[in-house]
Order: C-alpha cells, then sequence, then structure tokens
C-alpha cells in the first residue's frame, strides 16, 4: 500500500519535472527528405491583387442567403481555376440534432506526379469558433491558383473547403478512405466523386477576416487530433522552422502567445496539452485525418502584429514545398510527445513511466489484495473475529521457516478458492451495467440529456450502497471475497489505463490519478471500539477515503470539468455525445466503463461494513 | 433465483450448454459486425486456421479449382467439403450457420471435458492416486471455465479451424479416458490430419489409454478382491495387483499406432479423393513445418525468422520444431503415473510453441488445466499464478493495442507487438511449468505426507 | 644557376615523361553515386560534375563507368525538369545531352552504365574484378589491363569504414580492399587514384593493401562532409563542399589536356577553409611514397594522355595487312556460308512442325469465377466422403467395443 503511494507521488513529481531541460529536448527535424526553408517562395507581389479579389468574391458568397449558393459559389472558383472541383454532403444525426452540410473540395492535379500520393490543403468555411473563414478560404483560393501554375509537385494537391471544421473533414476523410459510407441512423456520407491517392500530410488555415483585413502576430499550431493522436513531430518542426526561420513568424502552442520559456509556462503548455489530448476531441479541421494515419496540423492566425495574409500564404507554400519532398509517409520522428514551447519537447520515454507507475500503484495493490485475501480465516465483514489473534495462533503452530501464506490451514484456502466465482461475477456484473450510462449519455436527446446525466449521477452514489447491501446481506459475501472484489477490480483498471496510456496518455494518466484514491479504498467504520488502538485514525483514514470517494467521482468529474470550461453541463453533454456518435471519441467510453464501474466496486468495498458497530477486521498491509 | 438455481442443480449440463449457446449467438446477431472483425485479428486466425482463408480455399474448391494453387490455403482438405455445404458466410445466414457450427463445435468439446473430468483420470491413474483427489474441480465447473473462457468465446466467433483440431484432440483424450484404443487414435489421427501437431500427443494420450485399460482392469480385479485398496496412498503399494493380468504393452502400443497410421493413411487417401492432385500434402503439412508465411502470431517463431538470415533458416527450424518436439516423450516418462497431466502438459507445450499459434488453443488449454484443479493449492499457494494470470490480462489487452499502432496509426512497430506476445507466452509457460512443480510435487508429498506445506529449497 | 638548372629541369621532364610513357596505355573511370532520393539531388550532381570533367579531360564514354541510382533530372519535384545543375548560378547543366552550350560542343550526352537498382556493392565489387556472365555487355564492363590507369570517384551517405548503398546495403572499406587486391593479382590495373566524398570518407582507405593506389577522402573520421550550397529554386544542397574544391581545382588549373598539374598541387588544394573538414591523402601504398605520389600528374588520371609504346621486337612486314586482309575475308566467307546452311534447315523444320502439329486448342475453356463449378456432384461427393469418414469413425468406435 506504501508502495503504491509512493508510484503515485514519484509519477506527479515526474510529471513536475518534465518542463525542465534536463528531461526534455530541443525539437529537431528528423527526415531528411523535409529540407523545410530551403526553397525560396514566390508567393507574393501581384498574387496580392488575386487575393484581395478572392478575398471580396468570398465575402460576398458569405453574405448569400443559403448554403448552397456558398457551395455552389466555391465550386465554381474552384472550377475556374482549373482544378477538378466536386462536392460531398453529408449529415451526422446526434443527440437529436442533425449536423448537416456539403464540402467542397477540387483536386489539383501534379502535372509530373504518378498519383499515388496526395496533400491536402483546406480552409473550413467556417472555423472552429464558428466564424466565417474569410481570408483564409480566400487564401487557399490564391495558393490553388498559385500551384497550379507549378510543374514541381510530386503528389497530387487536394484543396477542401468543409462545410464546418469538426464534422465537414469527418466526413470528407471518412468517405475518401471509404469507411462508413453506408448510410446508418446516426450518419449519411456521401461517397466521395473525385479522389487521389495516398494523403500524406493536410494543412487547414484558420483566418476569419473579413476583406477589411487585419495583421497577425503570430501562428497558432493546432495538432491534436481525435482521440489524442499526434501528427508526427517533423510536421510540426516543419511549420515551426518554416515560419519562424524563413518568414520570421513566431509561433505558439494552445493559444499562448506570450510563452516566456520559463517553467511555469512550459508546465501550463504542458498541461493544456496533456487536457486537449486527454479529452480526445477535435481541435480543429486537421483532427479528423489523424485516426487515418494523416499527419495534420492546423495554421491559425493570432493576435495583433504585422504579418499578413501574404506571409501566411508563404508558409503554406514552403510546407507543400517541403511535403512535397517526402517520399513516404512521415515516419522518422516521433508520434508521442508533449511539447512544452514550439521548439522543445518531451518524448515518450521521458513521460510514460510517469503514467506507467500510477497505473502500476493499482496493479501494487491488486497483487497486495489478492496476498492478503489469501490469508486468515474467512469472515464476514464487521464481525467481531480478529484477524490478528488467529494468525498468532496459527503462528504458533507454524515451522520455523513458515511464513504468512504457509501457516494458512489447508481447508481455508479451500474455501477461498472456491470464493472466488462471487467477486468475480460481481465485478463482471458492474462493468456491464457501465455499458447503460455509456448508452443513455451518447443516444439520448439533447432535451433530456442533462436529466439522464442527473439521474445517473444520483443512481452511481446509490447503486454501491445497494449492491454492498446486497452483497453483505443476501449474498453473504466475507471479507477476503471483498478483498479479491477490490483486487479484480484494480487490476482490470490497472491492465486498461496501461493500455490506453500507449495510444492516448493523458486520457490514461487523467483518469489513473482521478481513479488513484481506490487504491486505498477499505471499509469505514462509524463507531470504534474502544480497545482498537489505532481509533482515531481508523476514523481519520475513513472520513478521508470516503470524502475523496465522494468527490472523485465520474459524473462530479464531468461537472467540474464543464465548470472549467465556463459552459453549460448540457452543451458538455452533447458536445461528449457529438464526438461519440460522429467522430468515434472514445474518452467517454474510458470514463464510464473503466473509472466508473472501478469506482462503483471501490464504493461497495468502502461502504461494505458500514451497518455495523463493531470494528470491522483489519486491512493492515 | 431459487429456481434458476434448482434447474442448474438438476441439469447442470443442459443449462451451461445452452446458456453458452445462447451467449454466442446473442454475440453473433447483436453484434454482426464482429465474428468478421475477429476472424481478421491475427491472434486468432493465423494462416494454417484462418477463416477468411479457408473462404478463399472454398472458392476454388467449389469452382473444381485446385484450392491449394493459390497459396493462400493451408488447411486440411476435407474441411473443404463440409464448409460447401454451408450457405455462404458473406449472407446473415450463412455467418449464423457458420456460429452454430462452432458452438456446437464448442459444446462438444466440453461435452469431451466434462467426460474427461467424470472419468477422475486425472487424480487417479492405475499407479497412483493423489492426495488431493477429493480436491478435484467438479465437471460442471471445468466445462463452465471452458465455454466461458473468453478466449474461447473469441475463437467461437473468430472461427478458426483449431477449433475441430480442439474438439478432436479432447474428443481423443476422452475415449482414452474410456480406455477405447481404435477411437482414441482415429480420432487424434483425424486432430493431426487436420493440423499436423497433436501427433506430439500420441505419446501421451497412448500412455494415457494404456494407463486407463490398465485401471480398468485392476478396477475389476479389486472389485472382485479387496475394495480397500485404493484408498493406500503409496504408490509403490498400491501396484499390488499381479502384473500379468494387465494389459500387455507392446500389443497395445501396435494396435494404438496402426490405427493411428491408417487413419491417416485413410484421411489422406480421401482427401485425394476429393482432389485433383498431392498438392494438399507440402501445403497442409509443410507449412507449419518450414513457415513460409510469417504473418504476426501471438506465438513465438514469427519474429524470429523475420530476422533470420536466410542461411540459418532451415538450421532454426530445426532447432524449434526438435525443442517442440523433445517435450513429448520426456513428459511420458517423467509423469508416467499421471498420464493426463503428461497429455495437459503437451497441449500447454504446444499452444505456447507451435509455430501458427492462436488465442484459441491457448485458450481451450486454460480450460484443460482445470481438469488439474485438484493441485491448483500448489500452484496457488507457492508459485506465480496470479501475476501470470494478471499479466495475460495486461497482455490481452495491450496486444491489441500495440498492433493497432503498429499496423494503423503507425506510430508503433513490430517489436511493440512483439514484445507482447513474448510476455503473453511468458506467463503461459510460467503457468506450466508452475503445473509441472504442483504436479511433481504432488506425487512427491504422496511418498512423503510430512513434507506437505514446506518451502522448496534448491540445493 | 639558371644554365644549369634548365637542362636538369628538362631531364627530369623528360625522364618523367618517359616513365608515363612506359606505364600506362590507357585511362578508366568509374564515377558512382550511390545515393538515392530527391534529398540527395548533390550525390548525383557531384558525380556528373567529375563524368563532365574526366569527359572533358579525354577519357571516352566508352572507358568511363557511370553510375547513378536515381534520376534527378526527371524527378517532379526538379522546378528545371530534364536538368541538373551543380551550381546555384545554374549556367552549366549537367544533363545537357545536346551538347547545346559552346564549350560542349561535341561531349553532348551522358551515359549511364548502372542505374537505379542496378547500383549494388555486388555490382560494383563485380564491375572492379570482372566477374561477370560472359553475357554481360562489354560497355558495362571495366576492360582495363595492368598498364591501365583508373580514377575511382565515390560519393553517399558513409560512416566509419563503410559507404551506403542505396539505403539497403554499405559495401565496408575491406570489401573495397579486397576488391583492388583481386584486381592487382589479376593486373587489372597500373595505378589507381580513389576518392571518396562521404561522411567520415578517410576512414574508407586504411584498410587497403595493394599497391599502386592513391586514396584520398574528404573528410576524417568522426567528421562530416558538408555540401556547399543549396539552389533555393531547385530546393535542396546541390554539391558537396570537397568535389566543389576539386572541380574548381580541375576548372581553373587544368585548361588543356597538356596542363601540366600534379596531383601534390590538387591536394594541397583541401585546405580546411575549404572544405570545413579534414581531407586526407593516402600515399604509402605508392611506390615512391608520397613524393612519387604527389609528382603524379593530375591529368593520368583525370585525362587520357597515354604513352605508347612500340614494340619493335616483331618486324613487320609492310604486306602483311594484305595476308590478314585474306585471312579474314576467308573467316567471313566461311560464316556466310554457315548462316545460310542452317537457314535452310530452319525453314523446313518449320514447315513440317506446321504440318504435323495443329495449333494447340485449349481444352479448357477460360474460367468464368463467377459461375460455381458442377456444383452439386461436388458437394455430393463431399457428402459422400464426409459421410465416409464418419462411417470410419463407427467403425473404430464399433472396434473399440469389441477390444
Amino acid at each position: 500500500m506504501g508502495l503504491s503511494l509512493i508510484c503515485i507521488l514519484v509519477g506527479i513529481s515526474w510529471l513536475l519535472l518534465l518542463p525542465l531541460n534536463e528531461y526534455s529536448r530541443q525539437t529537431y527535424i528528423s527526415e531528411n527528405a523535409i529540407l523545410p526553408g530551403q526553397v525560396h517562395t514566390y508567393f507574393g507581389g501581384s498574387e496580392h491583387n488575386v487575393f484581395r479579389a478572392y478575398r471580396q468574391e468570398v465575402w460576398s458568397l458569405g453574405h448569400r442567403k443559403s448554403e448552397e449558393e456558398v457551395t455552389d459559389g466555391l465550386y465554381d472558383l474552384l472550377q475556374e481555376i482549373g482544378l477538378r472541383p466536386a462536392r460531398q454532403p453529408y449529415s451526422f444525426q446526434v443527440a437529436g440534432e442533425t449536423i448537416e452540410g456539403t464540402n467542397v473540395y477540387g483536386l489539383l492535379q501534379g502535372p509530373r506526379a504518378d498519383a499515388t500520393e496526395a496533400m491536402v490543403l483546406m480552409a473550413a468555411w467556417r472555423n472552429f469558433d464558428g466564424e466565417v473563414n474569410y481570408s483564409a478560404v480566400a487564401l487557399v483560393l490564391t495558393l490553388a491558383r498559385y500551384f497550379k501554375r507549378w510543374s514541381v509537385w510530386s503528389k497530387d494537391i487536394l484543396v477542401l473547403f468543409p462545410a464546418n471544421s469538426t464534422y465537414g473533414p469527418e466526413a470528407w476523410v471518412s468517405a475518401y478512405h471509404s469507411t462508413s459510407t453506408i448510410p446508418s441512423a446516426s450518419r449519411n456520407i456521401s461517397a466521395l466523386p473525385v479522389k487521389a491517392g495516398a494523403l500524406q500530410g493536410a494543412i487547414a488555415l484558420d483566418y476569419p477576416v473579413g476583406p477589411w483585413g487585419k495583421r497577425f502576430d503570430k501562428l497558432d499550431v493546432l495538432y491534436d487530433g481525435v482521440n489524442g493522436a499526434l501528427p508526427n513531430l517533423d510536421l510540426l518542426n516543419t511549420a515551426v522552422s518554416v515560419a519562424s526561420s524563413q518568414m520570421g513568424i513566431g509561433c505558439s502552442l494552445h493559444g499562448m502567445i506570450d510563452h516566456s520559456d520559463s517553467y511555469q509556462d512550459r508546465l501550463k503548455c504542458l498541461a493544456k496539452g496533456v487536457m486537449s489530448q486527454a479529452a480526445g476531441h477535435a481541435t480543429g479541421p486537421h483532427s479528423a485525418f489523424m485516426p487515418y494515419h494523416i499527419d495534420a496540423i492546423t495554421l491559425k492566425t493570432v493576435g495583433d502584429g504585422w504579418h499578413d495574409e501574404m506571409s501566411l500564404g508563404r508558409v503554406t507554400e514552403s510546407m507543400f514545398r517541403s511535403i512535397n519532398n517526402l517520399l513516404e509517409k512521415f515516419h522518422q520522428s516521433f508520434f508521442f510527445y508533449i511539447l512544452l514551447n514550439t521548439h522543445r519537447f518531451v518524448s515518450i520515454g521521458s513521460y510514460l513511466p510517469a503514467a506507467m507507475l500510477v497505473a502500476g500503484s493499482f496493479t501494487i495493490n491488486a497483487l497486495a489484495l489478492w496476498v492478503l485475501s489469501g490469508r486468515g480465516p474467512v469472515e464476514s465483514p464487521g464481525k467481531p473475529k480478529s484477524t490478528s489473534e488467529k494468525l498468532k495462533e496459527k503462528a504458533l503452530v507454524a515451522v520455523n521457516d513458515g511464513k504468512d501464506v504457509m501457516l494458512v490451514p489447508k481447508a481455508e484456502l479451500e474455501v477461498i478458492e472456491r470464493k472466488m466465482f462471487l467477486p468475480a461475477i460481481v465485478v463482471l456484473g458492474v462493468h456491464l451495467i457501465s455499458l447503460v450510462p455509456l448508452y443513455v449519455l451518447t443516444h439520448k436527446e439533447k432535451s433530456g440529456i442533462t436529466f439522464a446525466f442527473a439521474a445517473l449521477a444520483i443512481s452511481s452514489y446509490l447503486l454501491p450502497i445497494y449492491l454492498s447491501g446486497v452483497l453483505v446481506r443476501v449474498w453473504d459475501a466475507s471479507v477476503q471475497q471483498l478483498q479479491m472484489l477490490q483486487s479484480f477490480s484494480l487490476l482490470f483498471v490497472g491492465a486498461t489505463l496501461s493500455t490506453w496510456a500507449t495510444i492516448n496518455f493523458s486520457l490514461a494518466l487523467i483518469v489513473g490519478l482521478l481513479a488513484s484514491p481506490l487504491s486505498f479504498i477499505r471499509p469505514i467504520t462509524l463507531g470504534t471500539s474502544p480497545t482498537e488502538p489505532n481509533a482515531l485514525l481508523n476514523i481519520v483514514h475513513a472520513v478521508a477515503t470516503s470524502f475523496v470517494w465522494l468527490i472523485t467521482s465520474p459524473p462530479l468529474a464531468l461537472f467540474a470539468l464543464s465548470w472549467y470550461l465556463g459552459k453549460d453541463i448540457t452543451w458538455m453533454l452533447v458536445e461528449i455525445a457529438k464526438g461519440w456518435a460522429a467522430q468515434g471519441v472514445w474518452s467517454i467510453l474510458v470514463i464510464w466503463s473503466v473509472w466508473w464501474p472501478a469506482w462503483v466496486l471501490g464504493g461497495i468495498v468502502l461502504v461494505s461494513s458500514i451497518r455495523f458497530d463493531r470494528v470491522p477486521p483489519a486491512f493492515d498491509m | 433465483m431459487d429456481a434458476l438455481t434448482h434447474v442448474y442443480h438438476d441439469h447442470p449440463k443442459t443449462v451451461l450448454f445452452s446458456t453458452a449457446a445462447a451467449l454466442r449467438i446473442l454475440l453473433a446477431v447483436t453484434f454482426p459486425g464482429l465474428p468478421d472483425l475477429l476472424t481478421g485479428r491475427v491472434e486468432i486466425s493465423t494462416p494454417v486456421n484462418s477463416f477468411k482463408r479457408l473462404q478463399e480455399g472454398l472458392f476454388l474448391y467449389d469452382r473444381g479449382l485446385d484450392p491449394y494453387d493459390g497459396g493462400i490455403f493451408h488447411q486440411a482438405p476435407l474441411l473443404l467439403p463440409l464448409f460447401s455445404l454451408l450457405p455462404s458466410p458473406a449472407t446473415w445466414a450463412g455467418r449464423i450457420a457458420s456460429i452454430l457450427l462452432y458452438t456446437a463445435l464448442d459444446v462438444l468439446s466440453a461435452d469431451c471435458l466434462y467426460d474427461i473430468a467424470k472419468s477422475g483420470a486425472a487424480a487417479i491413474s492405475s499407479l497412483y492416486r493423489s492426495p488431493r483427489a477429493d480436491r478435484s474441480w467438479k465437471p460442471e465447473s471445468i466445462i463452465a471455465v471452458y465455454l466461458f473462457n473468453p478466449f474461447t468465446l473469441l475463437a467461437c466467433l473468430g472461427r478458426p479451424t483449431t477449433s475441430f483440431t480442439i474438439f478432436f484432440v479432447l474428443l481423443s483424450i476422452r475415449h482414452a479416458c474410456e480406455a477405447k484404443i481404435t477411437t482414441t487414435a482415429f480420432a487424434l489421427a483425424i486432430a493431426s490430419y487436420i493440423s499436423l501437431h497433436p501427433a506430439l500427443l500420441l505419446p501421451p494420450i497412448g500412455l494415457l489409454c494404456y494407463d486407463r485399460l490398465c485401471h480398468k482392469e485392476i478396477g475389476a480385479n479389486i472389485q472382485s478382491g479387496k475394495p480397500g485398496a485404493t484408498s493406500d496412498s503409496k504408490p509403490s503399494t498400491k501396484v499390488a495387483v499381479d502384473q500379468r493380468s494387465l494389459p500387455a504393452g507392446l500389443p497395445f502400443a501396435i494396435l494404438l499406432a496402426v490405427t493411428y497410421f491408417a487413419g491417416l493413411a485413410f484421411l489422406v487417401g480421401l482427401s485425394r479423393f476429393l482432389l485433383p492432385s498431392w498438392n494438399f500434402i507440402s501445403s497442409v503439412y509443410m507449412t507449419p513445418l518450414t513457415l513460409p508465411d510469417l504473418t504476426p502470431n501471438p506465438g513465438l517463431w514469427w519474429y524470429f525468422f523475420i530476422e533470420m538470415f536466410d542461411a540459418f533458416r532451415e538450421f532454426f527450424l530445426g532447432v524449434f520444431w526438435l525443442h517442440m518436439l523433445s517435450y513429448s516423450v520426456p513428459f511420458c516418462l517423467r509423469f508416467r503415473k499421471q498420464p493426463l497431466v503428461a497429455v495437459v502438459l503437451m497441449m500447454g507445450v504446444i499452444a505456447v510453441f507451435q509455430p501458427y499459434a492462436n488465442v484459441g488453443d491457448a485458450g481451450a488449454w486454460l480450460s484443460c488445466l482445470c481438469l488439474l484443479g485438484h493441485i491448483f493449492e500448489v500452484c496457488s499457494t507457492h508459485r506465480y499464478t496470479f501475476p501470470a494470470l494478471a499479466a495475460l490480462l495486461y497482455t490481452s489487452l495491450l496486444g491489441p493495442a500495440f498492433h493497432h499502432l503498429w499496423i494503423y496509426a503507425g506510430s508503433g512497430n513490430a517489436n511493440f507487438f512483439y514484445a507482447i506476445t513474448l510476455v503473453w507466452s511468458l506467463a503461459l509457460l510460467i503457468l506450466l511449468t508452475d503445473m509441472v512443480y504442483a504436479a511433481l510435487r504432488d506425487e512427491w508429498e504422496a511418498e512423503r505426507p510430512e513434507g506437505k506445506g514446506k518451502e522448496v529449497r534448491q540445493i | 644557376m639558371r644554365l644549369f638548372d634548365l637542362p636538369t629541369a628538362l631531364l627530369a621532364l623528360l625522364a618523367s615523361s618517359n616513365v608515363v610513357s612506359a606505364t600506362h596505355t590507357s585511362n578508366w573511370a568509374v564515377l558512382v553515386s550511390t545515393s538515392k532520393f530527391w534529398f540527395n539531388y548533390r550525390h548525383m550532381a557531384n558525380t556528373l560534375s567529375l563524368y563532365r570533367t574526366v569527359k572533358r579531360l579525354g577519357i571516352p564514354d566508352s572507358q568511363i563507368i557511370l553510375m547513378l541510382p536515381d534520376d534527378m533530372a526527371c524527378n517532379p519535384r526538379n522546378s528545371f525538369a530534364g536538368s541538373v545543375f551543380n551550381d546555384k548560378s545554374r549556367q552549366l547543366d549537367l544533363y545537357d545531352d545536346k551538347g547545346t552550350l559552346e564549350h560542349m560542343a561535341g561531349m553532348g550526352g551522358i551515359e549511364v552504365d548502372y542505374r537505379g537498382n542496378e547500383v549494388t556493392v555486388e555490382n560494383f565489387i563485380r564491375l572492379l574484378t570482372d566477374r561477370w556472365p560472359a553475357s554481360h555487355p562489354t560497355s558495362k564492363r571495366l576492360m582495363t589491363d595492368d598498364r591501365s590507369n583508373i580514377l575511382i570517384y565515390m560519393t553517399g551517405h558513409g560512416g566509419n569504414e563503410f559507404l551506403k548503398f542505396q539505403d539497403s546495403e554499405e559495401i565496408s572499406s575491406f570489401d573495397l580492399a579486397d576488391a583492388f587486391e583481386q584486381m592487382w593479382e589479376k593486373k587489372r590495373y597500373h595505378e589507381m587514384l580513389f576518392m571518396i566524398d562521404t561522411c567520415q570518407a578517410n576512414t574508407m582507405y586504411p584498410a587497403f593493401y595493394t599497391p599502386n593506389i592513391i586514396a584520398t577522402g574528404s573528410s576524417a573520421k568522426d567528421q562530416s562532409s558538408y555540401s556547399h550550397h543549396a539552389d533555393q529554386d531547385v530546393g535542396v544542397a546541390v554539391i558537396d563542399r570537397w568535389t566543389y574544391y576539386n572541380l574548381e581545382f580541375l576548372e581553373t588549373r587544368l585548361n588543356s589536356t597538356s596542363a601540366d598539374v600534379r596531383l601534390g598541387e590538387l591536394f594541397d588544394y583541401y585546405t580546411f577553409d575549404r572544405v570545413h573538414s579534414d581531407a586526407g591523402v593516402r600515399y604509402d601504398l605508392f611506390p615512391g611514397g608520397e613524393g612519387a605520389a604527389r609528382d603524379r600528374r593530375v591529368l593520368d588520371f583525370f585525362g587520357s594522355v597515354q604513352g605508347v609504346e612500340t614494340d619493335i621486337s616483331h618486324g613487320t612486314d609492310a604486306n602483311d595487312w594484305k595476308k590478314d586482309l585474306e585471312s579474314l575475308k576467308q573467316i567471313w566467307e566461311r560464316q556466310e556460308e554457315a548462316v545460310k546452311e542452317s537457314n535452310k534447315t530452319q525453314v523446313v523444320k518449320q514447315g513440317q512442325s506446321e504440318a504435323t502439329i495443329k495449333p494447340a486448342k485449349n481444352s479448357r475453356s477460360a474460367l468464368d469465377m463467377a459461375q460455381k463449378g458442377d456444383d452439386w456432384v461436388k458437394k455430393a461427393a463431399g457428402l459422400g466422403s464426409l459421410v465416409v469418414l464418419g462411417a470410419a469413425w463407427l467403425a473404430s468406435s464399433a472396434l473399440a467395443k469389441s477390444a
């Protein structure tokens, strides 16, 4: 028990050490082929006039009445440039809402390319904040027109205008890979009429400024993908190095425009990165590409400065030349990293131990409880057979080198062996029950979702009390069985979280930390017998564990998250449901089907001896 | 609730079988994509048992071509006529039909296990009676473990053809427990015909069969003579039976071998009758021997032979196969008093070390381990059962995750997955060695009851 | 002083030219780039630059073996399609196949002997040691003898005692040394200049143990070889430093095929300021050591100035050529005869075969994959065999019961 506490503490302090220079590294371009910033960019001069014209055009499109006119307008513009244009309507039905739109895109075939690979340049019609992305759309059009004149493309270029920043790209990229094109109740995505080769990279622009223009200070690089997948670090490095070295535009992460590179700022950047990765939701149009192993980022203009749209255009041009140089997918650099600023990162080898230590603490506790459950005579919780006394009796009988387990008479072991069934079935049962909240929260309509959530939250607290009553009274569960129950539950949490840590480190870490008190839960006692020497300690432990158990619950955590984001809980629940149904975000699954059952099982153990006035057998370790 | 338990106590087998069947069908019906998803998993489907490859072979077979021409299909020819009778598994009906077939196979296997457990061969043999014989698991518990084992469930839905092998091996053991020589040999011949490696089980199963034969004789003698003899725990004194009255060993062995090889020859001949050429011999039996297809699987071979320089390939193939071969006879010699233990251990060796390992075999073996439930206490008190089981849990979760990172996300590589298969095999091996320890310790304690509960030290 | 000096200098010149003329009769060059991919543009430019130079200095295409693993000129990423440049001024197109530029007149075209996946360690060693199947074309062979001077130039990505070939294999310095030893034993060269431009290039030649080799590399152990400059429009580095200064020297100092420039001067040109790494030279294998090696003319390796040896021991008759012609004519006539004969017999044979053998009729028509075969018969046979199997089982269990 002490060991697992140390594990958790070391895990947390490990995280706090990461921002230091000794534990992080300077970013570097690992792939030789990229050659960032080695080409001269010619985007400028007369292209500026073209851009202004397009921006005017897009502005007027944005003031048309219907969405259809917008897509038609974009379609025509692409056609005029000489691309092969196409449209893709899609609709999602989530939480009683319908998300509809039409993606417009065009194919620019590289004149000397072999049509086996392609890159994506996109600007969502509405950016992630819902504003119309006038300048970015105009810039992408200008760039498309400009790229059309070059003959250096070794890959085709797809110019994409998704209708919005989340579901549009999702619909497009899933249709590009011909997954889920069969209409279902929740999604209806039409197939793409025009396709090119394997997508090697995607860059999205976010510059929602109208014809009056606005100069920006920095480029915010958005990189989080769905389910915490990250683009190859080389792509990010390319963006940063092209922008800062070649064009002199500073870059920022997570909107931290004034990152002073101090410890605090690095830690803040790390924390923001971990939070957004853990959420696993889309952070921009690039996010949908990541599950398909397409490295993608969004360049978002932030702040007031002196860089104009042409600088952004040249950054994009240079980046496309770099991606164009690639011979295969991005593969050299890291896929698992945490960024501290645009030039420093922590690689997986340095940060994974933190999550593994936290996950390991569950396993250590599970092992300890397992060993414990093999000890001592069978008792029901709350009955005053003192374990220690019994053990002492047996110890006299024991042989010299005999230790712990060896003292236990055969007959008692036999009983324990047989009674593994009950805890196993309870653990399995609770995990099956956990599908109920998962299903309800992902399928309920918007109007009722808050109520459903509240009901679930309340029943979450009541369920352990009820189940523990049933367990102890009806099924007559023994202390050992409760220990086994907790052991199994912790073992499963540990295994699942360490698995999840390899896929989405941040989520595993956060859930692991939130669930870590479950390791230390022992049956609480309301009254203590005066003979017990550690009475006060027991009370403190009981109060502390039950308090911690009460506040670190999955429903409360969701509530706290909505408070932290400053959003309505309904909004957040609907977003989660949308993420689950439309984008396949798994975070909610981890919360409801991994954490929640463990929390409920912890609650069962916690309240298992509450109806007795006597001291329960101590779970001393 | 009470009524349920009542029904269960009255008809345990019926309840278990129908629940297991219902669960399998329910899973296939509620998640229509699940069987095909599992069929595509490398952990379940290997080049020599994949249901998908079977479809390929079936396609060629149905069109009158040599199914082994494509180089994809490496499974036993007689599976083809069987599956060509089923509707195509691409359709809903076909999928359900195949699931039904495999469910039936699971239930039949469980039935075999039930009879094996019921025979009591695990704890009591003609030469030996375990001091823990009364701790043997109930047959119902064993088949429950088999039927609701997640690995068996996954394998049932993934429909690898090794399920047939498992069934015929269990059938053979069952008949061995009933001391039926010809059917034992014939069932084992079918199993070896479907996938080569059950041939390694011939010595232990033969031993088991012979032992049961002796046991039967002794039983007959005892019934006529002194009934208290069996309770004597000293095995040396136990064989107070007239040796001459026991069935002769050599004729038995000859009969067994002749039936086995006749059965094999018959099956191969029958296959030739259905096929245009003898190609199937090399395609079916040389594939596990020479490992031409290095698709990842949870076994130990694939990565090793990917890394292998071509010049050493033959040598190490020989080494790997010799290693597997080398267990069969020594197990028989050491565990001659507990032949079923030898059989179960050999099944474990095969499940871990076979060239195209899969979780279906491992799951079936883990369930078979419960046949030796009476010596579990030795394992669980002295050894590493819980850590090994925990490692199995970890690897069964981490394996698919790493495979995903390697193949789909592109952020991992083959070493990730291979590391997990190593741990998986290690955990299985720990269970295996623990069982060896437990079985030997059980024998030792039978001789020296005073040593019970004492720690073993290496001197 | 001057009076005294002149004759000795003349004598020395005479003596040395005498030595030269007595020693090598042909010049060969093996120019190898070992890396693929667009970002290794410079390696191809290096090699092509050397190619152009040796060609300019007189080695004919037939005596240059050029190995290029990739085709940068036709790479879609190349903004100057069909061209390869070794300088950002882009005045000289190394790929100019027409020879349109004035100073390239008559030198148009590039003859690549080994391209793409042919550039392998095996082929390279086979080339050096001349172990080829009989069918290997002469133009792709190094037809040298003990009177041939060979220039070997290699460039690519290397490390300590190895050079990568195409990202997939590597040649070690020991492989190379053994290959040279074989060449020496087979009398395949007279003198050799080995040049290598790669990281840690100097580690490639300490393993050599064969005489008459001068070896030079661009960088010492644990040093990188750097590129000289990048072209912002091509978007990649276009040439490596060491090669760049080699070329600069060769282009500025060797203006004619009679330029008397010594190797020592070339080697002295590789200063650290220029190359940014410690270029190295190995002299000890060369008879006469450093002095003799440095005194070799650059054109002994880069050019094609051969001494002519006149063999006066055999008295030559002015009419010999007539006899030769006569005998050649006879051979020709015999050949002609033989060809006619064989043609005749072939025609007859063809006629026979046409008469006797009918065009093979394909008895099996193309298989319709959508159509299942004789479905029911097949299934019945299958079912039958399964029934037989069941019967066998029953029989065996009956046997078991009886036993």
